[in-house]
């Protein structure tokens, strides 16, 4: 009993912790003008690999044909944090939280930088259907992709966690 | 893994159609949050001033500026309140539940994500009011971020409260049993 409670207070605390993090850095207008400058530059990158010939300026990626602005909503900080705060609370062990929220950020990076890519091509070539694919159809997958990575992180720590004794 | 991979086909599956149905039921999604948005506002606001209008696509709050005169003060767009499709489409691909549990979960999680709507249309424009210096004294911006998070979190939230049981169940095999539970797998099945 006394590790359950131990393992309860753990998980809080760490949630806790980690929310607080994630509040004190949306808080932060310096960190947040690097990330959205940082997705502006990864989506510019792997776009111009598709032969866009895209330029950057702050935290907006532009061509000839369409740009798009990268703003805090746009960076899924919010829901990467949720992932954060859903993989402290999980109680496993430490090594594994720290794996989970290494690949949670690193997944989430990505995908996040697939969306405004595709974004980018859909205002190119079909720009009525922008709006709804925004915030409809991504918006959506995101939390699909954020919640199937979390619980396969999960299952996976879970059955690598250390059985205890019964008691 | 395999459990995960069809969890996440039946989302995409519940998604698309339901993404499609929103676009007609919106309106009247709006009408029902503008409902009870009247009342929260009024009484949480000191003056009678804001006239909530759910006309069309969009949900608007005016203020009014004299007389029978109102000036357009902020406009909740379509996909505000669209979160409410993936929320039903994380409980419908759900797996481990059976039917009239899964539709108890999607009434219950429905109603508590409508409750934070209004919530979070009433707390917008407190908050809004007070930035502007229209009312108390101007607002930390913090609480406008918490305001926002909580919006963006509560979909996931209500899911993992409404379904850990079945997760725990359906991942773990662990044998703790409710009403409308399916039938537990012995553990190593899926993966």
């Amino acid at each position: 009993m006394k590790g359950r409670a131990r393992q309860v207070t753990e998980s809080v605390v760490a949630a806790l912790a980690v929310a607080a993090g994630c509040f004190a850095l949306v808080e932060n207008e310096a960190a947040m003008t690097a990330i959205r400058r940082m997705f502006a530059a990864s989506a510019s990158a792997v776009l111009n690999l598709l032969g866009q010939g895209t330029v950057v300026r702050g935290s907006e990626v532009l061509s000839a044909q369409f740009g798009i602005s990268v703003v805090t909503a746009c960076t899924g900080v919010f829901l990467t944090g949720l992932f954060l705060v859903a993989v402290s609370a999980y109680p496993v062990s430490w090594r594994a939280r720290a794996t989970g929220a290494g690949l949670g950020i690193l997944g989430l990076y990505a995908v996040n930088v697939l969306r405004l890519v595709s974004l980018f091509f859909v205002g190119v070539h079909w720009p009525t259907a922008l709006e709804p694919i925004h915030q409809l159809v991504w918006q959506s997958l995101v939390i699909g992709i954020a919640v199937a990575m979390w619980l396969a992180w999960a299952a996976r720590a879970a059955r690598r966690r250390p059985q205890r004794g019964g008691v | 893994m395999r459990t995960v991979a069809r969890f996440l086909a039946a989302f995409l599956l519940f998604l698309i159609p339901a993404s499609l149905a929103w676009v007609p039921l919106a309106p009247a999604y709006h009408a029902a949050v503008a409902g009870a948005v009247r009342p929260a506002l009024r009484w949480v606001e000191r003056d009678d001033v804001s006239v909530v209008s759910a006309q069309g696509e969009d949900l608007g709050v005016y203020r009014k500026i004299g007389g029978d005169r109102v000036a357009p003060f902020m406009t909740f767009d379509r996909y505000a309140f669209f979160a409410l499709v993936p929320l039903l489409a994380l409980l419908a691909a759900t797996p481990g539940v059976r039917a009239a549990g899964r539709i108890w979960r999607m009434i219950a999680a429905g109603a508590a994500l409508y409750l934070v709507h209004v919530l979070y249309v009433v707390a917008s424009v407190g908050l809004a009011y007070a930035a502007l210096g229209l009312s108390g004294d101007a607002p930390h911006a913090a609480l406008q971020t918490a305001v926002r998070w909580c919006w963006e979190a509560a979909p996931i939230v209500l899911w993992l409260v409404l379904t850990a049981g079945a997760w725990r169940r359906v991942l773990f095999g662990r044998a703790a049993d409710s009403e409308g539970s399916m039938p537990v797998r012995p553990r190593g099945c899926e993966g």
